[in-house]
C-alpha cells in the first residue's frame, strides 16, 4: 500500500466528517484504547476517528485507527468502512451490515477482512452473528525483499458473534452492559477466541455521549487449557452533529 | 427455580466427573505459560544439551501428534518404524496423553522402552489437564527448548514451543525472538514445532493463537526464514505455504482413529521433504 493510497484514505475519512445532507444524521466519534497483551511489549495506545452517517433505513460508517504506542512502530494501523441496512420491519428486528477492514500490521504484513453481520436487540439482550473472510498478505516490498513464495493466505468462513445484556436506566441517560464477543472495531478473532466486555455509556446531552469499555482476553479457553492473554480499556466520545 | 438449580448441579456433576476433558481449565489456569517457561529454562540449564550429531548428511525424524495415550499400539508402531529406518529421533508435538498421572506413567514407559532412539516432547492442551504439567516436567523436563543436528555438511535448528495454553506468553515469545535473532544465521534450516496451529487454510474449530500473536509470529517467520512449522491439535493432516514457511499439520496418532498417520521429515542434500505415513499401511 502506497503513501498515495493512505493519503486518499485519510482524505476520505476527513471528508466524511464534513459531509452533510439535510435528511440524514452525521455523527463523529473519537476513541482511545489503552491496553497490554502477551505480544505488546508493555502498554500500547491507539486512537480512532470515526464518522457515521445515517438515514431512516441505512447507516454508513468509516473509521481510521492510529497507533500512538505500539511495538511495530506503525502509525496508521486500521481502516474500516461499514454499510448497514437497519431493521427491515417490526417482524424482522435485525439489521444487516457489510464491512471491510484493513489492518496494516507491520511494514511486511497486513490483514484485510470482509464480513457480513446480522444484529438484533430484544429486551436488553443484544446479539450479533456473522461471517468473515480474512486474508493475510505480505506487502509487495516484502515479496521483493524476501523472494516470497506465497504472498497471500485466505481464512474463509470465520464466524463473528456477540451476545450481551445491557441495562438501560429508566430515563435512558445511561446504560451498562456485559458482552461476550470475538470482535471489536479493528479486531476480528477466530471463532474460538472470545473475550469479555463490560461497557458503560452516558448521555451528557442530546448531542454528546461518553462511553467506556473494559475488555478481558484469555487464550485457550475452548482448549480447556486457558491462559491470560491481555486486556484493554477503550473510552470514547460521540458527537451527534445534526 | 428449583428445576433450574437441579439442572445446573447435574451438569456440574457430569462435567467434573469427566476423566478425559478438564472443563475447569476453561476458567482456571493451572500453570501459567510464563511459569512453565521459567521451569523449562531452568531444566534446560541444568541438563545436558539435546543436540545430535549425524555422521551422514541425510537424516530423518519421525513426527507424531495427538497420541492421546490411553492406547499404545499406534505409538509403538511409529517407534518401531523409526528404529527400523534409522530415524534420528521421534518428536511428539503435543496431546501426548490425557494429563492424568496413569497416562503419563504409560507414556514415560513407552519412551523408556524405546530409549535407543532420542525422543523430543512438548505439551499440548490435553497434557496440561488435571494439573498434568507437574507430571510432564517430572518425566520429560522442559517443553520449550531448541536442539540442533550437526551433519558433515551443515547444522539444522529445531525449536520446540509450548502453546498448550493457547498462547506463547511474553517470556517464551521473547526467547523465540532472541533465539532467531542470534542463532538462526548459524544454521542451514530452521524448523519450528508446536501443538497449536498458527494458521488455518480450511475451516476448523481448533483454537488458534490470538490475532496479535499470529501476526507477530508471521513477521518473525519471514524475517528469520523459518523453513517449516509443524503443528498438531486439529487431528487432520494439512499442508500449505505462506510467505516462505511451509506449514504442516499432523494427523492424530491415537489408537482407534481411522485416519491415524505420522510424518517423516527427511533432509536430503540439505533440502527438507515431508511425507505422511498412514499407520495402517
Amino acid at each position: 500500500m502506497t503513501r498515495t493510497f493512505y493519503t486518499r484514505l485519510i482524505f476520505l475519512t476527513i471528508l466524511s466528517l464534513f459531509f452533510r445532507l439535510t435528511w440524514g444524521q452525521l455523527s463523529v466519534e473519537n476513541s482511545w484504547k489503552i491496553g497490554e497483551n502477551n505480544t505488546s511489549q508493555g502498554t500500547y495506545l491507539k486512537t480512532a476517528l470515526s464518522a457515521y452517517y445515517q438515514t431512516e433505513n441505512y447507516a454508513f460508517n468509516s473509521q481510521l485507527q492510529v497507533d500512538a504506542i505500539n511495538p511495530q512502530k506503525r502509525t496508521l494501523s486500521g481502516f474500516l468502512v461499514n454499510a448497514t441496512r437497519k431493521t427491515f420491519s417490526q417482524k424482522i428486528p435485525l439489521s444487516l451490515s457489510a464491512q471491510y477492514l484493513l489492518l496494516p500490521f507491520s511494514t511486511t504484513l497486513r490483514e484485510s477482512n470482509f464480513s457480513l453481520m446480522a444484529k438484533g436487540r430484544a429486551k436488553g439482550f443484544s446479539y450479533t452473528l456473522g461471517i468473515n473472510f480474512r486474508t493475510y498478505a505480505y506487502t509487495q516490498q516484502a515479496v521483493e525483499d524476501y523472494n516470497i513464495e506465497q504472498q497471500r493466505l485466505h481464512e474463509n468462513w470465520g464466524i463473528i458473534y456477540q451476545l450481551g445484556y445491557t441495562y438501560i436506566s429508566q430515563r435512558e441517560h445511561w446504560n451498562v452492559g456485559l458482552l461476550l464477543t470475538n470482535y471489536d472495531d479493528f479486531l476480528i478473532n477466530q471463532d474460538m477466541n472470545h473475550f469479555w466486555r463490560l461497557k458503560g455509556q452516558f448521555k451528557v446531552s442530546k448531542k454528546i455521549q461518553l462511553y467506556t469499555e473494559c475488555n478481558y482476553i484469555k487464550a485457550g479457553v475452548f482448549n480447556s487449557s486457558s491462559n491470560y492473554f491481555g486486556y484493554y480499556i477503550k473510552t470514547g466520545i460521540i458527537w451527534h452533529v445534526n | 427455580m428449583a428445576r433450574q438449580l437441579v439442572l445446573f448441579l447435574s451438569i456440574s456433576l457430569v462435567l467434573s466427573a469427566c476423566d478425559y476433558l478438564d472443563f475447569k481449565g476453561m476458567v482456571i489456569t493451572y500453570t501459567d505459560v510464563d511459569e512453565r517457561f521459567d521451569a523449562s529454562v531452568a531444566w534446560n540449564d541444568a541438563n545436558p544439551s539435546r543436540n545430535l550429531l549425524s555422521g551422514k548428511d541425510d537424516y530423518s525424524f519421525f513426527i507424531i501428534s495427538d497420541s492421546h495415550l490411553g492406547g499404545t499400539v499406534n505409538i509403538n508402531k511409529v517407534y518401531a518404524d523409526a528404529i527400523a529406518k534409522n530415524g534420528k529421533g521421534v518428536i511428539m508435538i503435543g496431546d501426548n496423553c490425557s494429563g492424568n498421572k496413569t497416562d503419563y506413567d504409560m507414556l514415560a514407559n513407552v519412551v523408556e522402552q524405546h530409549s535407543t532412539i532420542p525422543s523430543y516432547l512438548l505439551v499440548g492442551n490435553h497434557d496440561l489437564y488435571f494439573e498434568g504439567w507437574e507430571h510432564f516436567y517430572t518425566y520429560f523436563g522442559s517443553s520449550t527448548y531448541s536442539f540442533s543436528i550437526k551433519t558433515p555438511d551443515a547444522s539444522d535448528l529445531f525449536i520446540m514451543l509450548d502453546t498448550g495454553g493457547g498462547t506463547l506468553g511474553k517470556l517464551q515469545l521473547q526467547w523465540l525472538k532472541d533465539l532467531l535473532a542470534t542463532e538462526r544465521k548459524n544454521f542451514r534450516n530452521c524448523i519450528i514445532l508446536t501443538h497449536n496451529n498458527i494458521l488455518r487454510s480450511r475451516y476448523t474449530v481448533s483454537t488458534l493463537p490470538m490475532q496479535e500473536e499470529v501476526k507477530v509470529l508471521l513477521d518473525l517467520f519471514l524475517q528469520h526464514n523459518v523453513n517449516y512449522c509443524f503443528t498438531g491439535h486439529d487431528h487432520q493432516y494439512d499442508t500449505f505455504t505462506f510467505g516462505n514457511t511451509h506449514y504442516v499439520v499432523s494427523d492424530a496418532i491415537k489408537d482407534g482413529y481411522k485416519k491415524a498417520s505420522y510424518l517423516i521429515l527427511n533432509i536430503k542434500d540439505g533440502t527438507i521433504s515431508v511425507s505422511q505415513q498412514p499407520i495402517n499401511e
